[in-house]
């Protein structure tokens, strides 16, 4: 241990303008000690831990503190520096290319008072309550807060979890009850409905914060922010809910602007026994109070914006194919993936449509789960889609191919099959239906009409759009050599299916969406193609267009 | 078995002959003479005689998605403005044939698609009017200018005219179409553009197979010329230029985006690649009319043999 602390004095040492004022010490498992960076005259307390030079869930092992930096960017409320530093295994680099990075944030940050293109959140302690992580999940609303306005607004809890040895429980901000009126948050129906909670907002249009980007941590540093007119509704709020009615506690989102048409929302946690104003005698001569703040730990529980362009921030499909209405036709192996995929790209309207039941046994190639048992398809992808994104609509039909069928023997009714099919931009035909590709050619639909199927063993995909879906299908599949002979016939089953695994089939379809979602991208149209697969040596997928 | 490639595009263009559906054509015929009777007595002395100016004028039609186009030459002095000239004749038009045919406006044309008869036959004419640059100048110089109702290649919504010689443009490439294996290339890929529903001007195909056959006459089979064309337009979509025959100044290349050549040049790409890959691709990308199904292919191949509009192999077994 002593060589390991005699290197690290030695390494520190020898970096230029750098000089040792606080000898490096062995504190439990910690060396700490005191730097000086001359021409700058800032001393920093270096703390280096046990794990060092590796990262401990992916933050640096050394920390360079000074708490007389809080107002600069990029100080965490301890006083710790936030440094952008370099992997590496080897003691002497590592410290070499952190104390260059603290260099860096010197003359970055406190030297020439850098501003950030992106907005930097302010820093909130967030507070464990009764063991509990708490978390307000919040997104867009058509309203435009003004400064001091407050109210109620709704919530539901959304989830119960666990971080680490703590409980977390995860709340939707839903509505806002502003003037009377209800302006919803803007979640899909699904989220929108369900048992509500009530808490209050007040919208400050600036951060509490002290040191420009730490929130206040107590309630009367609260004060200079707030009107009276909140405390009169707090008051009211605490005194007019009767003691048997009221919940533990009462949530407090508090808003501010964050840049130009955009707001974000902090949560406070109010215990209902401890609300934290009071009310002093105005000294006016009249009978009215003046509320205070107690000088009180605000208890801070956490907030996130996961609005549409947060939640979907990291990647989505082209826009072309988010912003459409889309039909899912058969939601077997194929098109379950395809729904997935799409709902996970940002796509907010789906109808998918299948007659078929969900049997454990289609659980291992497709996205369905076993936990959810024996269920209609649709029921069970609708849920599961819904589930993965708080912003799609998702509707379905059971009988849709065979309402096409039926409608199709009556060509007076060809109008009203059109009708149906032309309220959607994208058709994800995943049936293998040939009947209903055959109408498909017959009628006429505006949406991109996108038919995908596989051969046996996943070996081939192939993708037809119009004109000619039937033709080109029946063309096509004869000349790949589907193998139909090697089905699998599990003892009893009277219907044979093909083989190939979740991880055969969607190889294929994922590279089948990338595609056409580039496609889309490139404002190419949609035309025919084939996926064939090899292997020598390597797999490959190989893309035939027609 | 592997597809014979000529013998198949052989059987393409005999089962795509106009002659095939003779009865649809007297019908078109009847009623283009209707029409023309029409506007002829509701303009009088202000229209020369109208004339086809479409596929069938230039020897270059298929017996599928079959239409007229008409051309309607009215004298300068009939109307003050183009626009004034294209609504009169839609307004007469719809006027007349609202009760049976489908009337709109399209691009430099109004379209009228009559119901079905009692044969489920369907006429179609687009009648294009056009008006003379100058007064009394058309007879000599068969010179018109178009109205552009809607967005035209290069040309505006709105804009005043497209001028150009209808006739040139015909003779054009009825002239050059008087080669049989010329007039054959433009056919196919007429029957590959119909089928297919590719969003090309036929006058852009007839053309670009002319400039082909300029840069290098083919020799040899119907499928060793077709892929030389096709070739040809792989190669050089993006760059030929393409005068109108009827104005010069007119680049119908103009008429296609940059984006659209593109895909027209990978349509191109592709299908070689695939029909030389596997010749039964050639029927896909290039059918008979499955109405006039071929003797030969028709009969034993089951590839033709049927007379509705469906494919002949059983449908296959596909998975998802």
């Amino acid at each position: 241990m002593d060589d390991r602390l005699n290197k690290i004095i030695e390494f520190v040492s020898r970096i230029d303008n750098v000089k040792i004022v606080k000898d490096f010490e062995l504190d439990g498992f910690i060396i700490k000690g005191s730097v000086f960076v001359e021409s700058t005259s800032l001393v920093f307390h270096v703390e280096i831990s046990q794990h060092y030079p590796f990262q401990f869930h992916d933050t640096e092992c050394i920390r360079f503190l000074n708490k007389d930096l809080l107002e600069y960017n990029h100080v965490n409320d301890d006083g710790s520096i936030c440094i952008h530093t370099y992997q590496c295994p080897d003691l002497e680099k590592k410290i070499t290319y952190d104390f260059e990075s603290l260099k860096q944030w010197i003359v970055k940050y406190y030297i020439n008072k850098e501003k950030d293109n992106h907005y930097e959140h302010i820093i909130v302690p967030y507070d464990v309550f009764e063991d509990t992580y708490e978390y307000f999940l919040f997104t867009e609303v058509d309203y435009k807060f003004s400064k001091g306005q407050f109210g109620f607004f709704n919530y539901s809890n959304q989830a119960h979890g666990v971080i680490i040895d703590k409980n977390s429980l995860v709340n939707l901000v839903k509505s806002f009850e502003i003037d009377r009126n209800n302006y919803p948050c803007k979640w899909s129906k699904v989220y929108q409905s369900g048992k509500n909670l009530r808490g209050i907002f007040l919208f400050l249009k600036v951060p509490p914060v002290s040191n420009k980007r730490f929130v206040v941590k107590k309630w009367s540093q609260l004060e200079p922010y707030v009107d009276q007119a909140f405390f009169d509704f707090l008051y009211k709020v605490d005194k007019g809910t009767p003691k048997g009615k009221k919940s533990p506690v009462l949530p407090l989102l508090v808003g501010y602007e964050i840049g130009v048409d955009e707001i974000h929302w902090q949560s406070i946690l109010i215990k209902s026994d401890e609300f934290p104003n009071y009310g002093v005698k105005s000294t006016n001569g009249d009978r009215s109070y003046i509320g205070k703040f107690y000088d009180r730990d605000i208890i801070w529980a956490q907030t996130k914006n996961i609005s549409y362009k947060y939640f979907f921030g990291r990647g989505t499909l082209n826009k072309k194919i988010t912003d459409s209405k889309i039909l899912i036709i058969g939601i077997g192996a194929i098109g379950s993936i395809v729904a997935t995929t799409l709902v996970r790209g940002g796509c907010t309207s789906l109808n998918i449509c299948d007659h078929d039941i969900k049997e454990p046994e289609n659980v291992c190639r497709s996205e369905y789960l076993f936990l959810t048992g024996i269920t209609n398809k649709v029921n069970d992808l609708s849920q599961m889609l819904t589930g993965i994104s708080p912003f799609v609509e998702i509707t379905y039909s059971y009988k849709l191919t065979d309402f096409s069928k039926f409608l199709y023997n009556d060509p007076s009714s060809y109008q009203v099959l059109e009708q149906v099919f032309n309220e959607y931009d994208i058709i994800f035909d995943c049936s293998t239906d040939n009947d209903l590709a055959f109408i498909f050619d017959q009628i006429n639909v505006t949406a991109n009409i996108i038919n995908l199927s596989i051969t046996n063993h996943a070996k081939d995909l192939v993708c037809i759009t119009k004109p000619n879906i039937y033709k080109w299908v029946c063309e096509v599949f004869p000349l790949l050599g589907n193998d139909v002979n090697d089905l699998y016939n599990p003892t009893g089953c009277w219907s044979p299916t093909f083989k190939a695994s979740y991880n055969d089939i969607e190889s294929l379809v994922q590279f089948a969406i990338k595609h056409i979602n580039l496609l889309f991208e490139n404002q190419k149209p949609i035309s025919n193609f084939y996926l064939t697969t090899t292997f020598e040596d390597t797999f490959k997928i190989n893309i035939h267009q027609f | 078995m592997a597809t014979d490639k000529n013998k198949h595009l052989k059987c393409v263009l005999e089962s795509h002959k106009i002659k095939k559906e003779q009865s649809l054509l007297d019908k078109h015929i009847a009623k283009r003479t209707e029409i023309k009777e029409a506007l002829e007595e509701k303009y009088g002395s202000n229209i020369y005689s109208p004339f086809n100016s479409g596929s069938y004028a230039k020897n270059t039609a298929v017996n599928k998605k079959f239409d007229f186009d008409f051309m309607v030459p009215f004298k300068r002095d009939a109307f003050k403005t183009l626009e004034e000239m294209f609504e009169d004749v839609y307004k007469f038009l719809n006027e007349k044939y609202r009760l049976e045919a489908q009337v709109r406006k399209q691009k430099v044309s109004i379209g009228l698609d009559f119901s079905p008869d009692k044969d489920l036959d369907i006429v179609k004419i687009d009648v294009v009017p056009g008006r003379e640059l100058n007064k009394d100048q058309y007879p000599t110089d068969d010179n018109l200018n178009l109205y552009v109702y809607d967005q035209f290649g290069s040309f505006q919504k709105g804009s005043d005219r497209i001028q150009s010689n209808i006739q040139a443009q015909i003779n054009k490439i009825k002239d050059s179409a008087d080669k049989v294996s010329l007039r054959q290339m433009i056919r196919i890929l007429k029957v590959w553009k119909i089928h297919n529903s590719k969003p090309i001007k036929s006058f852009f195909i007839e053309l670009i197979t002319i400039k082909a056959f300029e840069n290098k006459e083919p020799d040899g089979d119907l499928w060793v010329m077709l892929k030389l064309i096709m070739e040809y337009i792989r190669d050089n979509v993006k760059t030929v230029a393409l005068p109108d025959p009827g104005n010069s100044n007119n680049n119908v290349a103009d008429s296609m985006t940059s984006s659209d050549k593109d895909v027209l040049s990978n349509d191109m790409k592709n299908m070689i690649d695939q029909i030389e890959g596997n010749s039964d691709f050639i029927k896909s990308y290039f059918p008979a009319n499955s109405k006039f199904p071929c003797d030969d292919e028709g009969k034993g191949s089951g590839s033709y043999g049927v007379k509705k509009d469906v494919a002949s192999v059983p449908p296959p077994t596909r998975f998802g």
